[in-house]
Order: C-alpha cells, then structure tokens, then sequence
C-alpha cells in the first residue's frame, strides 16, 4: 500500500511517489450486474457475516479531473477507474477519497442484490 | 492461455487443486487451457469451490502461497479466469458454474 492505494491497482513510479497513466489499470469497477454478483458473492463468502455494502458511481458527474474510468479491454463488464495523467500518489488518493465520499452506498446488499 | 497477472493468482490455483486433489484442474492449470466445455464447466466449479475453501482458511489464519488476504486474491483470481473465459468462448460456462454456487 501506497498512502492508502494498493500497490496492484495502479501504476507506480519506481519510487512509488507518483503515479503514471495507464488506461488499464485503476481501482476496478463492476459494469454489468453479470460481473457484480461475482464480486458480491466473493465478499459476501467472505464477510464473517458482516454486512457488504455495494458503492455506485456514475461515470460523469463524480470524477474528479485527470481520473477517467475505462472499459477493461479483455472483459467489456469490468471498468477500470484510470489515471490520466501523471501525479503523486498523494494526489491520487486524494483523488480517491473524494469520490469515495461522493458514491452512493447500498448498504448490506447481501439480500438486496 | 489463462494468463496470470501475479504469480500468486497460480500458485493459490495449484494449492486448492492438489488439496482437493482435482487432476483435472491441476492438468487445465498446466495446459495454461482447457480443452472442451466440460473442462471449462470443471474449472469453473472448482473456482467456486476453492473460494468455499478460502473463507475457512481465512478463518484459521491459514497462509497461502505466502498470502493470508485469501478473498482479495479470489477477485483477482476471478477477473483472470473471467478474461480466460470470454477470450476462449466459454463465458456461458462460467456464467452457468456461478449461477450455481
């Protein structure tokens, strides 16, 4: 993990301060519900019971500049929230955090989905 | 091919197919593929299964291939297979095996 962001979700720098764009990495998002109950299933098997809440975002109104989500290329129902242009991790997770506080939750959408 | 993004996505593979001692998937994880439907089927259910087995080891603090984040790598092993199913034409197979688990 890099100031929260996980090292696997985006592409680094070798010193690991700035992150460089790349239009198939990014923090992954469901497209399709084919793809979401898979990841919903996964959670939920996980969950130790605990409530699993699913996150939505829509694609223009809440992203902030220099992020952009993209369509995986090799699995059109999975997105890809990429950046677009080279900044500090910092930056990014910044970035990161205000959509976060932007998303629409459903909370325990174990039953619900 | 099945096309692995993290060594570890293969190695968990490897580990649940040798624990349940499946040869079927164990020779698909070899192949880098599997043959026909009925081994896409296959793989497809042991994925299922192998998450079922994850969550009990995650609750014994079970390390895998070094990883103890089990349900993180069931994700990641999720999207390569995903990728592996849609570019081989096997994608019902997959979607049929989860709509069962």
């Amino acid at each position: 993990m890099h100031h929260g962001v996980r090292e696997k979700d985006y592409f680094f720098s070798v010193c690991r301060q700035w992150v460089l764009p790349h239009s198939q990495m990014g923090l992954s998002f469901s497209g399709h519900w084919s793809h979401l109950k898979d990841i919903m299933k996964i959670k939920t098997k996980h969950s130790k019971g605990n409530p699993v809440s699913v996150f939505w975002v829509l694609e223009a109104a809440d992203i902030p500049e220099d992020l952009k989500f993209e369509v995986d290329k090799k699995d059109p129902q999975h997105y890809f929230l990429t950046v677009t242009k080279q900044m500090l991790t910092t930056q990014l997770a910044q970035k990161l955090s205000w959509v976060a506080d932007r998303m629409t939750e459903i909370k325990d959408a174990r039953n619900a989905l | 091919m099945i096309t692995y993004r993290y060594p570890e996505e293969k190695q968990i593979l490897i580990h649940y197919a040798k624990e349940f001692d499946d040869q079927i998937t164990l020779s698909i994880i070899e192949k880098g593929e599997a043959s026909n439907s009925s081994e896409a089927t296959h793989l497809a259910s042991f994925f299922w299964r192998m998450v079922d087995k994850t969550v009990v080891d995650s609750e014994n603090n079970k390390s895998i291939a070094g990883q103890t984040n089990l349900g993180d790598w069931c994700e990641d092993i999720m999207q390569t297979l995903r990728y592996y199913f849609i570019a081989s034409g096997f994608l019902s197979e997959w979607d049929v095996e989860s709509d069962k688990h």
